[in-house]
């Protein structure tokens, strides 16, 4: 709680920083935010502001605040103001107030913490979206996104209501007692409420059918923006997708397989085939996101099915961290327009560093040993394997064919003639950090249990 | 991580990062260096101690659980001596066309990778290494390749390879659900067994996945463009090295797991391999790019080398052994003397070539002589492989066996060919300006025509090694089946 109420005040204070003539000052005061954030929960202060039926610090809630943190801390870090007349002030505040939600999602006990955490997190975010005013692209995605996220919050509310309408209650622990009484009896009210929950955290996750705005969304944003949805908005809501299936319906396990499988393999389809066809970078992005996140949910399902959480956690991880590596780098490269492929060309000339970079990043998302991203992928697959075959089968398949776009990516970086202006590295903190990460993504792949044994260690002691 | 994995990950990482001038020399230095280290190790190996793997101690943890282990048995320390023997040509052909740091980089890479895939004794461990040996060489071939559509061709290679991959994937996470064991180490998977439908279809699947990088014959169809566009270096690692992976593949992950030898799977996969050794011998015979010849040639000999592995029979994996360490030395002899052509008068054709052995006298009988331990001429070192796997194919049906031995013609005619048209004749046009040999080249030739000739006379010392590990599978495989 604590966290939180540092990261709001933070932002907050942010804000009022346009005030000044200074441009670098959101910039570091975000940062000592996020640091002072991380301190706290290193030392794991409460200050007596714990309120157990509205937000729970579970082991997970802190392991997962932590990479939150670290992600939040290293976009900020990254960001590269290209655009001086912007108001930098707003997005950094703004990012700070989604984030809020975020880890009020991560600690949820109650369906009204989930309601409220994902309303935090997403009404910044349709500003954000929208923040390059001048563009028409980034207005239209921050509309875009607005109404339909708008419809799915009453999706949300609605089945919130139909559920607290048959179990008589919101808090977690709750609800699942009323499960256990009823013996599977509940009414049909129940099963549409939480078929109704379900589908509006598939539509802020982005998968399909509901994925129809992230193309959209992702090109138009500005690419810091993107960059925010793709690692710290998933985690949040793919943790409150595991919340939602482990902690509230546990009981229901048979229903929502069945809902969620054919989800899941139109999911592993359409990110594979529709990414092969883009020419937009970010587009094509949004559309592996979507594989990835499809791999995701299975880890979640399989979390369940196996008793073992560390799947999709990893998954989650190696996801994010290889997404904010591709991402940064491609901030660094546009100029404020559209990425497309052809702006990639000849990377490697021009900036060794950040073409090896984007190269680790998009072959750990393509799932190449010795990245975490085949670890990860190699995990959930062994899990597919043990409850479905022909999904199983599916999900190599889509691995196969998403290879073809990202190889077409590394293609460009590599082996084809510049044809303009690349920008160059120049800042020595971005290239340590941008080492850095790609570091981690290599040491995800080659010892992961080092890592892992790490997290567990650190927060379970 | 033992030495034979560490240091050329070390040289490779130096070698990224050295400037341009110095990287030459220095990747010369220490692939000889390594060369000369693999014979050491190969003198040092015990041949008492076969199947039972030399263990070398705790290479990774990679998340699978327990210690993974790396070591050669005696197909492996072979291969391993070929991958530095491969490494070592293709620095020695990169000497004189000055390439950026990074093409050294990514040999030695591919070496590490190639020892990893050679020494891993975990499947994960394996497949770890396998992939990872795909991404230099894709670097090597499309960086310096040339030829029309470079991204098409190299593309389709990649994708074949890696779905190729992925079915090897498939086919070790199968393996461990349905045995339950939760882990990979060879020596724990050859305990439990499979059984029925399911070994079928791991047979299957690594018969895909491997057979797309040997390559078995419906699966070939990357293969020769990517040899002709690749530059002369990634080819011979092409056919010299990364086709044996495929051919190691079969013979450490797939037949040791055979709980009973399935009759139908076994007929179907020997006659595919030997329609693809007449396949490739027939499209050998008319081509007129000299480096689609040996393409084809591969082609054909690999698909025999399948065929006795298939035939489960000692002489077969004898042959295949000792065959494999041959095409490797063979195949990188004849593209070198491809390269040197190439070099020399600037074309590749046959149409426009003829009369080289008037112009460079000691090349071209350096080359007559590899190319006569390509056709498998006795006294040469392609003969006794060739030899022992017909046998074997013959014994096990007289008829397969008999169209096999048509490609010992078939090689004949080819390679005969190409030598009359390139070397022998009116001096052509292109070749009449032919730039001498360089001293390198006919040291670097002379030595494979040296292996060719001595691994012809005294063959034994190659199939002594070998022998246990054969008898092994052997056993195993008779016992198994009764």
């Amino acid at each position: 709680m604590l966290t939180i109420l540092i990261l709001f005040i933070t932002g907050l204070v942010t804000m009022f920083t346009s005030f000044f003539p200074h441009k670098s000052l959101p910039k570091y005061l975000g940062i000592t935010g996020i640091l002072t954030a991380l301190l706290a929960l290193h030392l794991r202060l409460g200050l007596g502001l714990d309120f157990p039926a509205f937000f729970t610090m579970f082991p997970l809630t802190r392991i997962m605040s932590v990479i939150v943190l670290i992600l939040l801390l290293v976009i900020f870090v990254l960001q590269r103001s290209y655009e001086k007349e912007y108001d930098w002030s707003a997005v950094y505040s703004l990012m700070l107030f989604s984030t809020c939600g975020v880890i009020l999602l991560l600690g949820q006990a109650n369906l009204l913490t989930l309601f409220l955490g994902i309303e935090i997190m997403s009404i910044p975010l349709y500003v954000l979206a929208a923040s390059k005013r001048n563009q028409a692209t980034s207005l239209e995605a921050g509309l875009k996104y607005f109404i339909l996220g708008s419809f799915a919050s009453a999706f949300l509310l609605f089945g919130i209501a139909l559920v607290y309408g048959t179990t008589g209650s919101f808090i977690m622990n709750d609800i699942v007692t009323a499960q256990n009484i009823s013996g599977g009896q509940l009414p049909a009210y129940f099963h549409i409420g939480y078929i109704f929950i379900i589908a509006s955290i598939l539509f802020k996750m982005a998968l399909a059918p509901f994925h129809f705005w992230s193309p959209d969304v992702y090109d138009g944003s500005p690419t810091v923006v993107t960059t925010f949805m793709t690692t710290v908005v998933k985690i949040g809501s793919s943790i409150t997708m595991y919340y939602l299936l482990v902690g509230y319906f546990r009981n229901q396990f048979e229903i929502y397989f069945k809902f969620l499988m054919p989800i899941i393999c139109v999911s592993f389809i359409l990110g594979a085939i529709l990414g092969l066809v883009q020419n937009n970078v970010k587009r094509m992005l949004a559309y592996s996101s979507i594989s990835h996140i499809a791999f995701v949910l299975t880890g979640i399902v399989l979390s369940i099915a196996l008793q073992d959480m560390s799947l999709f956690v990893f998954y989650l991880l190696t996801y994010t961290t290889s997404s904010l590596i591709v991402f940064s780098v491609i901030d660094h490269i546009e100029n404020g327009n559209t990425v497309f492929l052809d702006h990639l060309n000849g990377l490697s000339k021009h900036s060794p560093i950040l073409a090896v970079t984007l190269a680790i990043g998009v072959l750990s998302m393509a799932g190449i040993p010795f990245t975490g991203g085949f670890i990860a992928k190699y995990r959930v697959l062994t899990g597919i394997y043990q409850i479905n075959g022909w999904m199983f089968a599916l999900a190599l398949l889509s691995s196969a064919v998403a290879i073809g776009y990202y190889l077409r990516l590394l293609n460009r970086i590599f082996f084809y003639e510049k044809t303009q202006e690349n920008v160059a590295i120049k800042n020595i903190l971005l290239a340590i950090t941008m080492t850095i990460l790609t570091v981690t993504i290599v040491i995800l792949g080659i010892l992961p249990e080092l890592i892992l044994q790490g997290i567990y260690k650190y927060f379970l002691a | 991580m033992h030495l034979i994995l560490l240091l050329p990950l070390l040289v490779a990482l130096t070698a990224f990062f050295l400037p341009k001038k110095l990287v030459r020399e220095f990747s010369l230095a220490f692939s000889g260096a390594f060369f000369l280290f693999s014979i050491y190790v190969l003198t040092q190996y015990n041949p008492m101690n076969h199947y039972n793997f030399t263990y070398f101690h705790e290479a990774f943890l990679v998340g699978t659980g327990g210690s993974l282990h790396i070591g050669l048995d005696s197909l492996g320390v072979l291969m391993f001596v070929l991958t530095n023997f491969v490494v070592l040509y293709a620095n020695i052909m990169a000497w004189n066309k000055s390439y950026s740091s990074s093409f050294y980089g990514c040999t030695f890479l591919m070496q590490f990778a190639l020892v990893g895939v050679f020494a891993s004794l975990n499947a994960i461990l394996f497949y770890f290494f396998w992939e990872l040996a795909l991404l230099p060489i894709y670097y090597i071939v499309y960086k310096w390749g040339n030829g029309k559509d470079l991204s098409k061709t190299f593309i389709r290679f990649f994708v074949y390879t890696f779905v190729g991959s992925l079915f090897i994937l498939a086919a070790f996470i199968l393996f461990a659900v349905e045995t339950k064991s939760g882990s990979f180490e060879i020596t724990e998977m050859a305990k439990t067994s499979l059984t029925g439908n399911t070994q079928i279809l791991y047979t299957i699947f690594l018969v895909i996945g491997f057979g797309v990088k040997i390559p078995i014959f419906p699966l070939h169809s990357w293969q020769a463009n990517t040899y002709r566009k690749a530059p002369a270096e990634g080819t011979i690692l092409l056919s010299g090295i990364m086709l044996k992976m495929g051919l190691f593949g079969l013979l450490r992950w797939l037949i040791p797991f055979q709980e009973e030898v399935l009759p139908l799977m076994q007929k179907l996969i020997l006659v595919l391999a030997i329609v693809g050794t007449l396949y490739g011998a027939i499209l050998a015979l008319r081509r007129n790019d000299l480096k689609l010849i040996a393409a084809f040639s591969s082609l054909s000999h690999v698909g025999l080398i399948v065929a006795g592995i298939f035939t489960f029979k000692f002489l077969g994996f004898q042959g295949s052994g000792i065959q494999m360490l041959v095409h490797g030395i063979n195949i990188v002899g004849i593209f070198y003397i491809i390269d040197i052509i190439e070099r020399s008068t600037g074309t590749r054709y046959l149409t426009e070539l003829g009369g080289i052995s008037s112009k460079a006298p000691i090349f071209s009988t350096l080359a007559f002589i590899i190319i006569l331990g390509s056709i498998a001429v006795p006294l040469t070192n392609g003969f006794p492989g060739e030899f022992l796997l017909l046998m074997s194919v013959f014994f096990y049906n007289p008829i397969l066996g008999a169209l096999a031995g048509v490609t010992v013609i078939l090689g004949a005619t080819y390679m005969l060919r190409m030598f009359q048209r390139a070397f022998m004749g009116e001096v052509s046009e292109s070749v009449s300006d032919f730039k001498p040999v360089s001293k390198t080249d006919l040291i670097a030739l002379g030595f494979i025509a040296l292996l060719v000739i001595v691994l012809g006379i005294y063959p034994q010392a190659v199939l002594d090694l070998t022998a246990n590990s054969s008898q092994y599978m052997t056993n195993l495989l008779e016992l198994k089946n009764n």
